[in-house]
């Protein structure tokens, strides 16, 4: 896979990720952007569909709408109708407590939506102890009413040390329920900074969730572990960070970045208050870096085809380093696993 | 010479021959979705 | 019966870029690059066409080209018969 016109640059994103609000009934441990209380100058409504008009305009294909809690903002379903009248297809993460038979009925009644429900775990203790008491229940119940109805439903799992052991259990959990398993990635953003060294999977998982990965085709990552990725799963997926060039994150007060794992000042690609989505899609010199971002330490590896240096994100917020390589890839969780074992070898 | 199978967006002066549609598919998987 | 034309799957979108036509399928999801240069309007396939009609200007050798591109575009599932 050449990645040739992915270089060559796109006219705007192919999907992006707009966190619509801050505000979130639950305080997950690993949350990527400390999800709690609405920020005070999220986009209003008129801006919100103002944004929309702006995306529709730019050819933008789909929104990943996430927050915060996206159904908590009043108007959400007046954004996501926004957008499916313009044709833009949308996908929505929630945490599913405020999912409720009327809402599923009325998400059902358009073809271009589709939802992930978070879950942490295949054992409600697992996921509990990071989503809260009662959000294990409730998150099925979601996807039992998601999954009776037409709209394509999946389940979404952060892969952490705590569950690892039981993705397989949650694959089979999601087909015994009839929906998809997506299993993304945990990076050191947010409250998962907080709780990165209690979270985080160690490399021994890592390399065993890779493998696992390689012969369970129909798992989704959202492309997220493409620095593990293994040759069974080539051409499933990007082989490359897609932030700045297919992606880019729309945070609640309108800011735009590279990604959801990198908000902060250090890469603020403008502001939708005082620029247009266009202009920061196509002037903005933070996505000018991460176009021209290669990661020379990692050239010579082996892998560097398959993973381009992998995540960025990772890369800063464990070595303060946008160019420094993943510092969870594939090979160096085998070169980790290597030299520790090597003093016991000698 | 390698035949050039991709459609030009340039004037020439010639009529342009074009052999073929050059496409290239790109799987994706949600491209770093949130979680 | 004979198909009445070929047009975008409901699941496909298509926009414009340097290069050409960018195809998305959020079935896949997956992305379609077409060098048709400025051959083809990026709606060309939002209304129901023939599959020998191609827009005004094209030169035999473009149409001919056009129609293989719009034979792929059918097997990968971008397009569709109705």
């Amino acid at each position: 896979m050449s990645n040739k016109y992915v270089e060559m640059g796109m006219r705007s994103p192919v999907n992006l990720t707009w966190e619509v609000t801050l505000a979130c009934n639950l305080r997950c441990s690993h949350c990527l952007s400390s999800s709690g209380i609405a920020a005070h100058n999220e986009l209003t409504t008129t801006e919100a569909l103002d944004l929309v008009e702006q995306l529709h305009t730019a050819g933008v294909f789909q929104v990943n709408f996430g927050g915060g809690e996206p159904f908590i903002r009043p108007d959400f379903e007046e954004i996501l109708a926004a957008c499916h009248f313009h044709g833009i297809m949308t996908c929505i993460s929630t945490n599913g407590t405020l999912i409720t038979s009327d809402l599923v009925s009325r998400l059902a009644s358009n073809r271009l939506v589709a939802i992930q429900v978070s879950l942490d775990g295949a054992k409600r203790e697992t996921c509990d102890a990071v989503r809260g008491t009662g959000v294990f229940d409730a998150a099925i119940k979601a996807v039992k009413l998601l999954a009776a109805t037409s709209i394509p439903t999946s389940i979404n799992t952060v892969l952490t040390a705590q569950n690892a052991s039981e993705i397989p259990a949650m694959h089979e959990m999601a087909r015994s329920l009839g929906v998809s398993l997506r299993v993304s990635r945990f990076r050191p953003s947010g409250r998962g900074a907080d709780n990165w060294e209690s979270l985080r999977p160690s490399p021994a998982q890592l390399i065993a969730f890779s493998e696992w990965l390689a012969a369970s085709g129909d798992v989704r990552t959202g492309d997220s572990f493409f620095s593990l990725t293994t040759q069974e799963r080539q051409g499933l997926g990007l082989n490359l960070c897609g932030a700045a060039k297919l992606t880019c994150c729309v945070s609640p007060a309108g800011y735009m970045y590279p990604c959801a794992f990198l908000q902060s000042d250090r890469f603020e690609a403008g502001n939708l208050r005082t620029s247009s989505f266009q202009d920061i899609w196509d002037n903005s010199e933070i996505y000018a870096s991460f176009r021209n971002l290669r990661i020379h330490s990692c050239e010579e590896c082996q892998r560097f085809d398959q993973c381009h240096g992998g995540c960025p994100a990772v890369a800063w917020h464990l070595k303060n380093d946008i160019n420094g390589g993943d510092p969870e890839c594939l090979e160096r969780c085998v070169t980790t696993i290597a030299d520790n074992r090597l003093p016991m070898a000698a | 010479m390698e035949v050039e199978n991709q459609a030009e967006v340039t004037c020439s002066e010639e009529p342009r021959i074009l052999e073929e549609i050059q496409v290239e598919e790109l799987a994706i998987d949600g491209i770093c979705g949130v979680y | 019966m004979a198909a009445a034309g070929i047009k975008l799957h409901p699941s496909c979108r298509a926009r414009q870029e340097r290069f050409g036509l960018l195809f998305y399928d959020c079935r896949g999801p997956r992305l379609l690059f077409a060098a048709t240069g400025a051959l083809l309007p990026a709606d060309f396939f939002g209304t129901v066409r023939s599959r020998d009609e191609f827009p005004a200007g094209t030169s035999d050798s473009e149409k001919k080209a056009l129609q293989k591109f719009v034979t792929q575009l059918l097997e990968k599932g971008f397009l569709r018969e109705q």
